[in-house]
Formats: structure tokens, sequence, C-alpha cells
């Protein structure tokens, strides 16, 4: 019989559809298969520096599959090794790791399931050292987490991007304009790339390709050429031209991801505008694509992943992250998950399908 | 309401202005109405360009429509005909010979273009600026019924226009996503959304999306009160909140935010979530985020209300040419639809009123309005 009678689970980053699903699924498990106790912890890590959790049962997880966002809270601010705390006007930096493990212990936490993308599971990583027991779960709208095929949370990004490149549509086309609209993905062309070919994009500009502006440019006055005098341009928040940089909107102190990116889109419709003298305008879909009630595929991987992540920790793993290769739910270390990034292969067969459609790269 | 003279042959269709969901039902009801009857309906492309600048159209500027052009456009967003926000007859842009840009009046160019193409009427289908135009062109003689048709739902003396159904429902849509995210991470997000100097697509969707604040033109904002809002909410246990502003409202002695003012053309608002927020953030410690929906609450499928508005009214406006009537626009006035002078719709904007209902529902929900 395992040992483990207690878990905690606490949600960190940005929030993402199927939070809400991951977290019912542990506790529901937990509950009704193991009959060990949950502990919600609130805002990342946070609520383990200051001590902050709460018991979860059935009633507290009933009616949440539907919901964005998380029960639990979260921040992208919670390295406990390095916290930034404002004193006056300045931020200073301290480890305050040791708070954790002494919340954890006392509360006699067994286990802990950390959901999060990159930057909460290189925080986790770093606890297994000092003698917690975690298992992760990979979370990311950006995709762009390796060692899983895909992360919950992309495909709710995905459709609610392309619902809004198709709203986009009838209004470039009724004006004659070129839509630039600016995807979230940080360095990666994930959701560009997707919701760039579901919403019939003309020109989808990714990371993961620097793009030269006047290829952008050519490939919209040939759509003129053919009588269409409209065109979509998608680009990833992260698109840079060819020896350019990215386009950063601010820097936030004390962030796991400190360098906020952003602008691109505008940046981009106005060089279009004067290039080409077609009228342009840029649109940011920003938080909408994280918002909201998380797609029916999301739904059931959020399910799945919560509910392996509470049978590795019964088995006495630890250390892993539940990851997707194919259908298969195969665990990997999570020191194998973080600090690289999987970005869009160029050789991608949905790349090359693209181009065969005439959709420019930019390259 | 003249009374015109003279059988109708042959119609032509305008769509004017911004794009807004439910231009199409409106081509489709006005043509099978005409056709229905035995007229003939030309679609003029982009405004009235189609028809004043031909050479800009090789493959012809006026579309013949028949029932295989409108079939199956009711739910589709756009214009099948195509707009434009630059093209007013009236005041064209043009280029003088010293390099500036001057507004000249074309307006007879375009009667030329009717003349030209036998057109006995026209139905013109806009907002306020689009029946401006084409109440000039009934004062020149041309037998002219207007469509009111706008998201912001400006319009004066029309209960309601096509196309605000499905901004407010989309702009609704997108509150209900930003809530989870605000509240995860206890934000304050504030939303930017359209109408221009009026406040009805902020107010019937902050009110639908359960805002906390609502920023109309109507009644410049104080942000101290914005603040204070958000201060009580935090100490009530509430740590986010949402903002709905409107992209016309103004602070108390202040301005609005405009983005761009060229000749030839309204000036375009915004930014001013950009600014709230940051102030806001700046005031109250709290981190804010701002989100501008644009472009995204006027495109795409109509709402059903929006489409048999649509149907309505272009069905409407060929029973008024019938009747004789010129000088006139199609308005909502329920349960019915009745026809009013385009003289008086456009001499004024129809702004909310601040004893309406929804205001007095916002206010008894423990909105702040900013006042």
């Amino acid at each position: 019989m395992s040992a483990i009678k207690r878990i905690g689970v606490l949600t960190g980053g940005g929030d993402c559809p199927g939070l809400n699903a991951v977290i019912r699924s542990v506790v529901k498990t937990a509950i009704y298969q193991y009959g060990i106790e949950v502990i919600g912890i609130k805002d990342s890590f946070l609520g383990l520096i200051e001590n902050r959790m709460i018991q979860l049962g059935n009633d507290d997880v009933s009616n949440i599959l539907t919901l964005g966002g998380t029960i639990l809270g979260t921040s992208n601010r919670a390295n406990p090794f390095d916290l930034s705390v404002k004193e006056g006007n300045t931020w200073v930096h301290c480890d305050v790791s040791s708070k954790v493990v002494g919340h954890y212990q006392k509360r006699g936490l067994d286990g802990l399931i950390c959901i999060g993308g990159d930057g909460t599971l290189k925080v986790a990583k770093d606890f297994l050292t000092l003698g917690l027991r975690i298992i992760g779960v990979p979370k990311t709208i950006d995709n762009d987490l390796s060692e899983t095929d895909v992360t919950f949370g992309f495909d709710t990004a995905v459709a609610n991007a392309t619902d809004a490149i198709d709203k986009i549509h009838t209004t470039a086309q009724s004006h004659h304009r070129v839509m630039v609209v600016e995807t979230m993905g940080r360095y990666a062309g994930w959701i560009a790339l997707y919701s760039g070919l579901a919403g019939g994009g003309d020109v989808i500009l990714i990371p993961e390709i620097p793009y030269d502006l006047n290829k952008v440019t050519h490939n919209i006055r040939e759509r003129v050429k053919r009588g269409k005098r409209f065109s979509i341009v998608v680009v990833a928040e992260g698109a840079k031209p060819k020896g350019g940089d990215m386009v950063v909107k601010k820097m936030v102190e004390g962030s796991f991801e400190p360098i906020r990116l952003g602008g691109i889109g505008i940046k981009l419709a106005d060089e279009i505008e004067e290039l080409t003298e077609i009228e342009c305008r840029a649109i940011v879909l920003g938080h909408i694509q994280r918002g909201g009630t998380p797609t029916a595929f999301d739904r059931i991987l959020a399910t799945r992943f919560g509910n392996e992540a509470v049978h590795l920790m019964v088995n006495g793993e630890n250390g892993l992250m539940v990851s997707l290769k194919g259908n298969e739910l195969i665990p990997v270390p999570i020191e194998r998950a973080v600090g690289k990034r999987k970005e869009v292969p160029p050789n991608s067969p949905l790349i090359a399908a693209a181009r065969s459609l005439d959709i420019s790269f930019g390259d | 309401m003249k009374q015109a003279e003279g059988e109708i042959k042959r119609i032509a269709i305008n769509t004017g202005g911004g794009d807004a969901p439910g231009l199409n039902a409106v081509i489709r009801a006005i043509v099978l109405s005409a056709l229905n009857r035995g007229w003939e309906c030309y679609g003029i492309r982009d405004g009235y360009n189609g028809l004043f600048l031909p050479e800009e159209y090789p493959e012809g500027g006026m579309i013949h429509l028949t029932r295989d052009t409108v079939r199956g456009i009711a739910h589709l967003g756009g214009t099948i005909l195509g707009t434009t926000n630059r093209g007013n007859p009236l005041k064209y842009p043009m280029k003088g010979k010293d390099g500036k840009v001057y507004e000249v009046d074309r307006s007879d160019e375009v009667m030329e273009g009717f003349r030209k193409h036998k057109i006995d009427a026209l139905i013109a289908i806009g907002g306020d600026g689009s029946l401006s135009i084409a109440n000039a062109f009934a004062r020149k003689g041309m037998r002219v019924i207007g469509v009111p048709k706008t998201i912001d739902n400006d319009l004066d003396k029309t209960v309601i226009t096509f196309g605000f159904d499905t901004a407010v429902s989309f702009a609704t849509e997108a509150l209900d996503r930003l809530h989870s995210t605000a509240e995860a991470h206890r934000r304050v997000m504030v939303v930017e959304v359209m109408g221009r100097y009026a406040g009805w697509i902020a107010l019937n969707a902050g009110v639908s999306g359960t805002a906390d604040v609502i920023l109309i033109p109507e009644i410049p904002y104080d942000i101290n009160k914005v603040c204070e809002k958000i201060i009580e909410r935090k100490r009530i246990g509430q740590k986010y909140s949402i903002v709905v502003v409107a992209e016309g409202a103004k602070p108390i002695h202040g301005e609005r935010s405009i983005i761009a003012k060229e000749i030839g053309r309204a000036e375009r608002l915004g930014g001013i979530a950009e600014r709230l927020a940051q102030e806001i953030q700046d005031l109250t410690g709290n981190e804010s985020r701002h989100v501008v929906l644009g472009y995204l609450q006027r495109g795409g499928t109509p709402t059903t209300f929006d489409r048999l508005i649509s149907l309505r009214f272009g069905a409407a406006a060929i029973r008024a040419l019938e009747q004789g009537q010129s000088g006139v626009m199609v308005a909502l006035d329920p349960p019915t639809v009745k026809y009013v002078p385009m003289s008086q719709v456009i001499s004024r904007m129809k702004t909310v009123p601040l004893d309406c209902d929804t205001i007095l529902t916002a206010r008894d929900l423990g909105i702040c309005l900013g006042d």
C-alpha cells in the first residue's frame, strides 16, 4: 500500500483553459479511487510561502469543469528561490524556499502536484532536491513545452483565435483591407500557425521563420492582382524580421517571464500600409485567447492529465511530468522537459502543407 | 414625406461606412422583394465608388444582383458589395496641384451615374454619414430610401439598428472570457469597446457581462471614483475587477483619446483603455491590463435578432418605394416598422439617456459609472 495520505495541488504561471478540469480530476481521483486528501494551494507557490491552503472536497470541484481560469488562483511571479519583494520603491530578491518546505511539512503533505508551464516546473524541479515529492502537469496555451506532444489550453486558444480571424475576414473583405492579427505564443509560433491555417490566413509569420517584409508585401500585391483586394496576416507576438529583433512591449520585474512581447502587429500594419498603400489595420487578440471555457479536447486532456498525476503520485513516483505522446500518457522526468522550448520545426509537414496552399511565411 | 412620381424599373443598392453584421441580409431582402415586383437590382461597389470612379473597376462598378447573387448570404458578415469609409462623394479627398489634399463635392458625377445606368431609385444602407449623403441625393431629385445601419446604435428615430445586437453579444462573450483570467491573476482588466460618441455597446455589454465599472461618453468619469470602486471590491475580498470603457469615454474636464484624424473621413477614436489601465495601476497598485476588442465586434455572422431586423428592414424599404415614398428611412418602432424623414435622423445622434432603464439597472446593481 502506498504511504501517500495527503497531497497538495497548485496552479502556476498564466491562466489557461483546462486548469479547473485538472484540479477537478485530481480531487475526484484522489478521493474516489484512493481515499486520500487533497489540499489546494492558493496563488501558486505564494500559498506555500504564506501558508494559504484549503482542503478540497468533492463539493469544491463540482461544476468547475467548464470554467476557465483556476479556482486556486495563480501567479507568474512566485519563485520562492528568487522572490522579488518590494521594499519601498526598490525590488529586493530573497530565497524563501525554506518557508515552502516548512509549510509543506507542517501541513503533512506527502506530495505536491504542480500544474504549470516552464517557469513553474523549473521551480518544482528545484524543490525535489529539498525533499519534496513532486509530479508535474504541463500547462501552457502556447504549446511550447518540450517532451509532450500537446498541452491543454492550446486547443482552446487556437479555437478562440480562429474564431477571431473568421470575424475579421468579413471586415477585411468588405473594406478591402489588410488585417494584421497578432496572436500569443511567446517565442513559438504554434498558435499563429494553427489558427492561421484554420482561419484561412494568407500570410503567417512565426518566430521560427524570420520574415522579409518585401516577401510579405509581394504576396499581398500578388493577391490584389488576382482580384483579392484584402489579405489576412496572422503574426505571432514573437515573430521578427530577418536580422531584426522581436518587439518587446515591456519588462516586468519579478516575473517568471520578465520580457513581455507585443506590438509587432501594429508595427507590421504600419509598414505594410506604407509599402503597399493598401489600408491596413492591426488587431491584438490578447487575453481573450486564454480566457473562457475550455474546448472538449482540452477538457478531456486536462482530465486525463490530472488523473494520471494522482496515479503516479500514489505509485510512489517522484520528479516526473505527465506527458502525452501520440495518444499515450507517458511520464518523463521534469528536468528533461524544462529549460528547452518546443518550437515549430521549419520542416514540419504542417508548414509544407501551408506552403503548397500558397500561404506565405515571409521567407 | 413626398410622393415620388414615375414607375420603377431598376433600383440601386449602396452600402457605406463601416461594415456591420446583417448588411448581406438586408441586401438579400431588398433584392428578393424587388425581383418579386419585377424590378431590376444593381449593387454599387464600395460605397458610391463603383458609380463615379468606373475606371477603378475594369470588371464593372455595378453588380447585377439576381436570386443567385443573394443566395446563401443572409448569415454572412460583411457586405458582398464592399464598402469604404473614405468615399464620401460630397467631400471626396483629392490631391490638389500643390500636393495638399482637398475635399471636393463630386455628387453631380454620382447623379450622372444614376442617369447613365437608368437607376430609378436608390436604397442606401448606412449610418448617419451615409444617410446624410443619401439625403443629399434625395434633394437633388433622386428617389431614395434609407436603411439604418450601425453597430453603435447611435442613430436617432429608430429603436435599434441591425449589427448592434451582434456587437453586444460578442463584447459580452469577450467579457465572460476575461472574467476567468482577471480572477485567476487578481487583475483589473480594462476592456475597450466600440460605440463612437455613444455608450450603447459599453453599457449593454457591461451590464450583461457583469462588469464592475462602465464608462460611457455620456457620463464623463472621475478616475478617483473608478479607483474607489476597485479598492472597495478588494476590501470585501473581490481581488479583481472588470472595467468596460467605450472608445469615446472621457474624464471630467478631459479629452477623448483619438488615434487618427484624416481628411475625408471621420476621426478614429481609441486608446482610452491603455491610458486608463496605466492610471488605475498607478493609483491602486493593482496589476492592470487592457484589451481592445476592436474589429472583432463588427465581424462575423449576425445574431438571429440582427438577421431578422435586417430582412425586415430590407423588405420594408421596397414597400416604401412601392408606396411612392422618398427621402425617408426605415425605422423600428416595435412591434412595427415605420418610415421617418431622413433629415430628422441625420440632425442628431442618439446617445444613452442618463435616466434610461439600463442605466438605472446598472446603478441598482452597484456598477460604478465613474460619477
